[in-house]
């Protein structure tokens, strides 16, 4: 793998807020973390951690009338949250591109599927109509979609979910973008279908220096694919590291607490699943100190009125949590 | 096109040649529906009376014959004649053109504008939207007759003028119902899908939107085209809408309101021409209705 010393993308203490009626609700807050050419990012949390924001946000795809984004973000040299919406557009799709969850919605009903992918090639490529077409089967090729070129007349109706799924891997990848985010690219496939669809992400990214930030609360699709992982809980980072240390070295309560929950088939039919006790806190009324000690079975005093300090341990490897603190002391 | 079934050894491909496309079962349903059918049919006729009058009725429909004025049904005048001795059946075949023009304009106004403005609200929201709302609520503040009323006694009397007056008084439903459907369709993932890699918003409008939205918009047109023929007629009745000696049906309704004891042919006949092809678009327009709802399962 190539990865250079100079992040491709930087995040700096990015910060999202949703106004609603309710008041205003922070989903990300204060999130950091570099992504380097060519690596896999894992951006690990439960559901409504924050993860699919950060990416809405880095691609400025929220409602900018109900959405404040503040901090930076760096690509390429820029600061993308400062670019004008124009040129953001041109960046999206055909540098940076998401694969979104839900393979069953994510195409237009009424485009064929061949359109939809050529859409982006007449757009960022230039392509006339005969180029992008024969392009778009080209990339259904590619994603292993047999009898592209008739496929690629069809309507998304004809396909199936791990075709649909493929048919938007060749749309984020049709203009060789640097950066993509895939957000749960496999939830709603089942299993059988998610393994050809990893090993399809595995074995493209193998051909370009793509980076992929994978989105996921699946952290066997996080061991398989990614080098590098990043936990989030409650719009907050509370851990990074690569992902080998990760899974045998945690420190943070809540990360422990995920690995804990996977299930093992050898296990016991009758031991209970460990689960972690409760749920994310709700954004508008977050519990005063770490966000996770309401949760946490290590809590201590401290944890319930400062939020802990993000203590970088070496390269790569970071926790925000107040029993590291202790160990390490408070440097 | 015909049921390819591909050989394949991935096991993630489900050939469903059953499935037929949404509009496909819209059409299907919409066929099986007995009212919409009549409508369809008496709609056929109607506009084959409009395009086929000067063959089916040979002379001037506004050239009065004083002779034979107020005549019964009869073997020369088979529908009888008003009060100017002119032929009601050659008058209402010739009304028929007006009456579906009217229609066409009508609606061609109603979309001309309603459907970009709603467009455009529903997909940019923020204070677009809700200055195109403010403006539309005061448009609708009006009963739409009423409205079409005011507009008519701005521009004058005369054909052009009804159209566009009924037009205007039927922009701001299109651009309800438009922006409506925009609304939900812009949330859509597949537009946020095309919007993440980098679509222009002008494409994603047209390209994306604007066909996921025709269905409610044809029915609305079916049924426009209703009303518009209604709002005319009421309008020629008061005599401010298209003026003699054009034959027009709710004007022959108006002068045949003097005869209504004596000689009621004079009356009923329009009056069923402008049931028959209001009833027609109605009956078509639910019978689309039903057939495009997703929430219908007729």
């Amino acid at each position: 793998m190539k990865v250079t010393s100079e992040p491709l993308l930087s995040i700096k203490g990015l910060k999202t807020s949703f106004h609603t009626h309710d008041g205003t609700i922070t989903a990300v807050d204060g999130v950091d973390f570099d992504v380097f050419a060519g690596e896999t990012l894992g951006l690990v949390g439960e559901s409504g951690c924050g993860k699919s924001v950060t990416a809405l946000s880095v691609l400025r795809l929220l409602n900018p009338s109900m959405t404040t984004i503040r901090g930076r973000v760096d690509f390429n040299g820029k600061n993308l949250l400062d670019l004008d919406p124009e040129e953001m557009r041109m960046i999206r799709g055909s540098t940076i591109s998401m694969i979104f969850q839900e393979p069953m919605t994510s195409l237009n009903p009424i485009l064929t599927v061949g359109e939809q992918i050529a859409e982006s090639l007449r757009l960022h490529e230039k392509l006339d109509n005969k180029k992008a077409w024969k392009k778009a089967i080209h990339m259904l090729e590619i994603v292993q979609i047999p009898s592209p070129e008739i496929r690629a007349g069809q309507y998304p109706h004809k396909l199936s979910g791990g075709m649909r799924q493929r048919v938007m891997i060749a749309m984020a990848l049709s203009c060789n973008p640097c950066l993509i985010f895939a957000d749960e690219p496999t939830t709603a496939l089942d299993v059988t279908i998610q393994a050809q669809i990893i090993r399809l992400l595995e074995h493209l990214k193998k051909g370009s220096n793509t980076s992929i930030v994978l989105i996921t609360h699946d952290l066997g699709v996080v061991a398989q694919m990614a080098s590098r992982v990043v936990v989030m809980y409650a719009g907050r980072v509370v851990e990074e590291a690569p992902v080998v240390e990760l899974f045998h070295d945690a420190r943070h309560p809540y990360t422990r607490g995920l690995l804990k929950s996977i299930p093992v088939i050898t296990q016991d039919k009758k031991t209970r699943l460990n689960e972690i006790p409760g749920i994310v806190p709700n954004l508008l009324y977050m519990p005063k100190g770490c966000s996770f000690h309401p949760r946490c079975s290590e809590a201590m005093d401290i944890c319930k009125k400062e939020s802990p300090p993000m203590i970088h341990l070496k390269k790569n490897r970071r926790v925000a949590c107040w029993l590291t603190s202790d160990d390490y002391g408070e440097n | 096109m015909n049921n390819i079934y591909i050989n394949t050894k991935n096991n993630d491909i489900e050939p469903d040649e059953d499935v037929k496309s949404s509009s496909g079962r819209g059409w299907a349903k919409l066929k099986r529906n007995k009212a919409a059918l009549m409508g369809g049919i008496f709609l056929l006729i109607y506009i084959g009376c409009a395009l086929g009058a000067p063959i089916l009725f040979r002379g001037d429909p506004s050239a009065p014959n004083l002779m034979d004025s107020l005549s019964p049904p009869c073997a020369k005048y088979f529908l009888g004649t008003d009060e100017l001795g002119r032929s009601i059946l050659g008058r209402i075949l010739y009304g028929s053109r007006v009456s579906l023009m009217i229609a066409v304009g009508v609606v061609g106004v109603g979309l001309l504008f309603g459907v970009p403005i709603g467009l455009i609200s529903g997909y940019y929201r923020g204070k677009t939207d809700f200055i195109i709302q403010r403006f539309t609520d005061m448009m609708l503040a009006f009963p739409g007759f009423l409205l079409a009323l005011a507009l008519v006694a701005i521009l004058g009397v005369g054909l052009e003028n009804t159209v566009i007056s009924i037009g205007i008084s039927m922009v701001p439903l299109y651009i309800r119902l438009v922006r409506g459907c925009v609304l939900t369709i812009r949330e859509e993932v597949y537009v946020k899908a095309a919007r993440a890699i980098g679509t222009k918003d002008r494409h994603i409008i047209l390209r994306h939107i604007l066909p996921n939205v025709l269905a409610p918009i044809t029915v609305q047109t079916s049924l426009g085209m209703g009303t518009a023929i209604l709002f005319a007629a009421g309008l020629g009745f008061l005599g401010i809408g298209v003026q003699p000696p054009t034959p027009e049906w709710g004007s022959m309704l108006g002068s045949a309101r003097a005869y209504m004891m004596g000689k009621p042919h004079v009356a009923t006949f329009p009056g069923i021409a402008i049931f028959l092809a209001v009833l027609s678009f109605n009956l078509l327009g639910d019978g689309l209705r039903d057939a495009f709802d997703p929430r219908s399962k007729i």
